[in-house]
C-alpha cells in the first residue's frame, strides 16, 4: 500500500467510512502485514495524538465529569436506591414496636434463655443474638428473632418448645406470621443476621435475669426468617413482588411469604394454597396456579457496543438494558427536537445506575451539528456526545401515545420506531395494555447496523416478551424471566435477524413471519399458522393488523392458541379507537388466558370457539367466521356473564346452555366461576 | 520520585502540590478534584491516545479514568505518586476496553476493529512509558497556522473529508495526503525530542501548507 494509498484509508477510517467489506478486506490485509498493520497503527496514534495535544475542551469534559459524578452511585442515587431498598416489604427488614411490646418479647426471651442456659451445651448449634432488657428509647437495640408460638406455656416443659428446632415447618412460619400480624407480642424486633454478634457471651447470662437490670441475654433461635438479600441483587433486578399463598426458599432456608414479598435473583417459590400474585413496578400482575414454581435467575450482562439512538420526542428517559460505562461522554444520540431532557440509567454488572435529571441537559436551541462525517448542519439537531454505548430500553413515561400522520412524534421514543420501508407498524400486546397505557409501561428498543450504512430500528414491549416465554401449560416449572427483556420479535427478514442477533447476541430471536428457507439456528419461528391451531410445545405469536375484524381476527388467534399478539398498524392508522373495547376485554380475561387450559369447542362451520379452564374459573369466547348471521347454543357455560356487554348479540343462558345469535365476525366472551 | 521532572505524565503541577488537591478532595472538596482533572486530563488524554483504537475510546477510558480516580481516591496514600497511580488507572481501563473490544468485535461482524484492538492491547501491554505529549505541543508549535488550523479542523472539531475538501476547494485525496506529510512532519519532530529539521520537514511536508 503505498503512503497516498495509506494516507486516504487513514482518513476514511478516522471517519468511520469504511463500507463492512472494506472493513473486512482491511482486517485481512493487515492481519498479513505486520509491517502495515505498524504504519496504520502508529498514524491513528498519532491523529488521536493530535487531537489530544490540540483540544480545548477540558472545562466541558470537567462539567461533565462533576455531573456524573453528582448524579451517580458515589452520590444521591446510591443513597436513594439503598433507602428504597431497605424500604420494601422484606420480613427481615427491623421494625420498631413500642416498648410495652419490646418487654413483653424480652420477657419471653428470658425465659428461653433461662432454659437455654441451662441446657447450653447440648443445644443446636444455630445463631445467636443477643436481647437487652426493655427500655423505652427507640435507640436502644432491642432485637430478637421472633419467637415461635408455644414459648410462654411450658417453659418446665422445655422438650416442648419448638425454638429448639433450628428448621420450622413451614406451616409454624405461617402461623407465626399471622400471630405477628395479629398483634401479639411475639417479635419486639427482628434483627438482621447482621446486626447480631457472632458469639454471645453465654457465661455471663444468668439463670433467672431480672428484666428491670437490663442484663444482657443470649438465647438461640430457630431460623425462621430468611436472609437478608445482597444490596446488589435487589438493584440488579426491577422489584418483583409476590402476594398470596407460597413457600420462598433463599440460601438454604424457607419461609411462607407474605403479602408484597419482594423475590430477589436466586430465589425459589413454590405457589401453594390458593395460587399467588406476581407484581412488578409498573403494576402488571400474573396468577400463578398452586404447584407453580417459580425461579429468578440471575441477571445477564452483555458486552456493550455503540449505535446511534433517533430520539424524536423531547423528554426522555434512557434505560442501558445490559453494559456500563460509567461515563457520558460518547456518541451518539441525536435529538430532533426543540429541547430534550436526559436522564441516564445504565447497567453493570448486576447494578442499575441512574444519574439524576438535569445531568444531562441538551438546550437543542442553541446547538449546532456537530457530527463528522454527517453532510450539511441542519438547525435544530445536534449530535449529542453526553451518552454511553449499549444496548437502550427507551421509555417514555407519561406520555400518551401519539402517532403524528407525517411520521413526526412517533415511537422512537415509546418503544422505538418500528417501520419497515416507511411504514409504521406498531407492536403492541397481549395483556390488555390500551394503546396510551402501554406507552406508559414503557417499552424496549434495539438498533442495530445492517452493515448497508443503515439501522435496524427495533422495538418490541417487554410484556409481550414476557408473555411468550411463558409455557402454554400450567402447572409447570417456570423460569421467571420478566421484566427483563426475554426475546426480540422480528419477520422474516433474516439480514435484520441477523443483526439483532449481533447486536443482542444472547436473547432468542422470534420471527414473527413466515420462515425462511434457511432458518438460523438461533432463531424460531413463531408464526401463528393462518389456519388451524397453533403448534403445541412452543410460544406462538400471532400478527394482526388493525383494522375493522380486529376484534375477530384477534380471538381467533387466541383460539387456535396464540400465546403473544403483534397489533400492526400500517401506514397513518390511530390504533387507540379501535383497540380499546379489545384491551379492556383481554384485560378482564388475561389470567385464564395465559394461565387456563384451552380446549376447543366445536359448534360448526365458520364458527371457532375455545374454553378455558383454571380451577375454579373458566372462559368461553366465541367467534363467527362467516359472513352472516349465526344463532348458536354453547353447552357448559352455567353461571357464566358476558365481558362486554353487547346487546346485539342477545345473550340468554337457560341452565347449562346458554344462547346466542352473534353477526359477522361477532365476539361472544362469557367468563365466571367454573360450572 | 516525586518531582514534575520524574512524573510520568509531565504536569505543570509538581506532585506536592498534586498530593495537597488529593487530601482536598479526600476531605470532601469536589472542586479540588475538577482543579485535579483539568491538571491531568490531557496528559492522560495523550496517553490514552497513544494506544487506543479510536477517538471515542480515548474520551471513554478518560472519562472512566477519572469516574475510576474519585471513587478510589480514599485508598490513594499522598507520597508524591499521584500521577503514577492516576496513570495506572487509565492503563489498566485501557488494556480492560481494549480485550474486551477485541473480544466482542469477534463475536461480531466488525474484525478490523477487533484486529486493531487485539494488537492494541497487546503492544499496550508491553509498552514502556512513553510520554509525547511535551515534545508533540513543541513540534506542532513549529507547524504553520494553516496546518495547524487543518488539523485542528480535521481532528479536533472532527470535520470529515469530504467537507474539508469542500471548504478548501481540493480533493479528498489531497487533504488525504497533506494530512498524511503533516503527520509525517511531526512524527520525525518527535523522533528528534521535539526539533523539526528543516530539510526534513521541506521534503515530508507539502511546503505550499507547511511552510506557507
Amino acid at each position: 500500500m503505498t503512503p497516498e494509498q495509506l494516507s486516504v484509508v487513514v482518513e476514511r477510517l478516522l471517519d468511520d467510512d469504511l463500507s463492512h467489506m472494506e472493513r473486512t478486506n482491511l482486517s485481512a490485509l493487515i492481519a498479513q502485514d505486520a509491517d502495515l498493520h505498524q504504519r496504520l497503527a502508529s498514524e491513528l496514534a498519532l491523529a488521536l495524538q493530535i487531537r489530544a495535544v490540540l483540544a480545548q475542551d477540558a472545562e466541558q469534559r470537567a462539567d461533565l465529569l462533576m455531573a456524573t459524578l453528582s448524579g451517580s452511585r458515589r452520590l444521591a442515587l446510591a443513597d436513594r436506591l439503598d433507602r428504597a431498598i431497605d424500604a420494601a416489604a422484606l420480613p427481615a427488614a427491623p421494625r420498631w414496636l413500642p416498648w410495652t411490646s419490646v418487654a413483653a418479647a424480652a420477657l419471653l426471651m428470658l425465659l428461653i434463655g433461662g432454659w437455654w442456659s441451662q441446657r447450653a451445651p447440648t443445644r443446636n448449634p444455630t445463631r445467636d443474638v443477643v436481647i437487652t432488657a426493655p427500655a423505652p428509647q427507640r435507640t436502644i437495640p432491642v432485637a430478637v428473632n421472633p419467637p415461635t408460638t408455644p414459648v410462654i406455656a411450658a417453659p418446665e416443659t422445655p422438650l416442648a418448645l419448638p425454638a429448639a428446632d433450628p428448621t420450622p415447618t413451614p406451616d409454624a412460619l405461617v402461623a407465626q406470621t399471622a400471630a405477628q400480624s395479629a398483634g401479639e407480642p411475639a417479635s419486639p424486633e427482628i434483627a438482621t443476621p447482621e446486626a447480631a454478634p457472632e458469639k454471645a457471651p453465654l457465661a455471663n447470662v444468668p439463670l433467672t435475669p431480672d428484666v428491670r437490670e437490663s442484663a444482657p441475654l443470649s438465647a438461640t433461635q430457630a431460623n425462621s426468617v430468611l436472609a437478608k438479600p445482597d444490596l446488589r441483587a435487589l438493584r440488579s433486578v426491577p422489584p418483583v413482588l409476590i402476594s398470596g399463598s407460597a413457600q420462598v426458599r433463599r440460601q438454604g432456608r424457607e419461609a411462607a411469604s407474605v403479602d408484597g414479598f419482594r423475590l430477589v435473583p436466586g430465589d425459589e417459590v413454590r405457589v401453594s394454597g390458593d395460587g399467588a400474585d406476581l407484581n412488578d413496578d409498573r403494576g402488571i400482575t400474573w396468577w400463578c396456579s398452586p404447584d407453580t414454581r417459580l425461579t429468578l435467575p440471575p441477571t445477564r450482562t452483555v458486552e456493550v457496543v455503540r449505535q446511534p439512538l433517533h430520539v424524536t420526542l423531547g423528554t426522555v428517559h434512557v434505560t442501558a438494558a445490559m453494559g456500563l460505562r460509567p461515563l457520558i461522554t460518547t456518541p451518539h444520540l441525536r435529538i430532533d427536537a426543540e429541547e430534550a431532557d436526559l436522564w441516564l440509567t445504565v447497567t453493570t454488572q448486576g447494578t442499575r445506575v441512574e444519574t439524576v435529571s438535569g445531568s444531562v441537559h441538551i438546550d437543542i436551541t442553541t446547538a449546532s451539528v456537530q457530527r463528522p462525517g454527517t453532510t450539511k448542519p441542519r438547525p435544530g439537531i445536534k449530535t449529542v456526545r453526553p451518552l454511553a454505548p449499549g444496548y437502550y430500553a427507551l421509555t417514555h413515561p407519561g406520555q400518551g401515545l401519539e402517532i403524528h400522520p407525517a411520521g413526526k412524534n412517533r415511537l422512537s421514543v415509546i418503544g422505538g420506531r418500528f417501520a419497515r420501508d416507511g411504514d409504521l407498524q406498531i407492536p403492541r400486546i397481549l395483556h390488555g395494555t390500551s394503546a396510551t397505557v402501554a406507552a406508559d409501561l414503557g417499552g424496549t428498543a434495539l438498533l442495530a447496523p445492517l452493515a448497508d450504512g443503515t439501522w435496524l430500528d427495533q422495538a418490541a414491549y417487554r410484556h409481550l416478551n414476557a408473555l411468550i416465554e411463558l409455557p402454554p401449560t400450567t402447572p409447570a416449572t417456570r423460569i421467571l424471566k420478566h421484566p427483563a427483556l426475554s426475546a426480540w420479535v422480528t419477520t422474516n427478514d433474516t439480514r435484520a435477524a441477523t443483526a439483532m442477533r449481533r447486536a443482542d447476541p444472547l436473547r432468542p430471536i422470534h420471527l414473527a413471519g413466515p420462515a425462511p428457507a434457511k432458518l438460523p439456528t438461533w432463531a424460531t419461528t413463531s408464526e401463528l399458522p393462518s389456519d388451524g391451531d397453533a403448534p403445541t410445545g412452543r410460544a406462538t405469536l400471532a400478527v394482526i393488523p388493525v383494522d375493522a375484524q380486529v376484534h375477530a381476527h384477534t380471538w381467533d388467534a387466541l383460539i387456535r392458541g396464540a400465546q403473544g399478539l403483534i397489533w400492526t398498524v400500517v401506514d397513518q392508522h390511530d390504533p387507540a379507537p379501535a383497540l380499546q373495547s379489545l384491551t379492556a376485554a383481554l384485560d378482564a380475561t388475561q389470567s385464564l388466558l395465559t394461565d387456563g387450559s384451552r380446549a376447543p369447542i366445536a359448534l360448526g362451520d365458520g364458527i371457532r370457539a375455545a374454553r378455558w379452564d383454571r380451577p375454579g374459573r373458566r372462559l368461553v369466547v366465541v367467534v363467527n367466521r362467516n359472513d352472516g348471521e349465526r344463532a348458536l347454543q354453547i353447552p357448559h357455560t352455567s353461571g357464566l356473564a358476558q365481558v362486554g356487554a353487547d346487546e346485539s348479540l342477545a345473550v340468554s343462558t337457560t341452565g347449562d346452555l346458554t344462547t346466542a345469535t352473534l353477526p359477522p365476525h361477532g365476539v361472544l366472551i362469557l367468563q365466571g366461576p367454573a360450572p | 520520585m516525586t518531582d514534575a521532572a520524574n512524573s510520568p505524565l509531565a504536569i505543570g503541577m509538581d506532585a506536592a502540590q498534586a498530593d495537597v488537591l488529593v487530601r482536598q478532595v479526600q476531605s470532601g472538596n469536589r472542586e479540588a478534584f475538577r482543579t485535579l482533572f483539568l491538571e491531568f486530563e490531557r496528559p492522560i488524554r495523550c496517553y490514552l491516545s497513544a494506544h487506543a483504537s479510536s477517538a471515542e475510546m480515548v474520551d471513554e477510558v478518560l472519562q472512566a479514568t477519572f469516574v475510576a480516580c474519585y471513587e478510589s481516591i480514599g485508598t490513594y496514600e499522598a507520597r508524591g505518586t499521584f500521577s503514577f497511580w492516576l496513570r495506572g488507572i487509565a492503563r489498566n481501563r485501557l488494556l480492560k476496553e481494549l480485550r474486551q473490544r477485541a473480544r466482542h468485535d469477534h463475536v461480531g461482524a466488525d474484525v478490523l476493529e477487533a484486529t486493531l484492538a487485539e494488537v492494541a492491547a497487546s503492544h499496550l501491554a508491553n509498552a514502556p512509558d512513553h510520554h509525547a505529549e511535551p515534545y508533540l505541543q513543541r513540534c506542532l508549535d513549529q507547524v504553520t497556522p494553516r496546518v495547524r488550523e487543518l488539523l485542528q479542523r480535521r481532528y479536533v472539531d472532527q470535520v470529515a473529508v469530504k467537507q474539508l475538501a469542500v471548504e478548501l476547494a481540493h480533493t479528498e485525496t489531497w487533504v488525504s495526503v497533506t494530512l498524511h506529510r503533516a503527520r509525517a512532519f511531526l512524527r520525525d519532530c518527535l523522533q528528534r525530542g521535539g526539533n523539526a529539521d528543516a530539510a526534513h520537514a521541506a521534503h515530508a511536508t507539502d511546503a505550499k501548507v507547511v511552510r506557507s
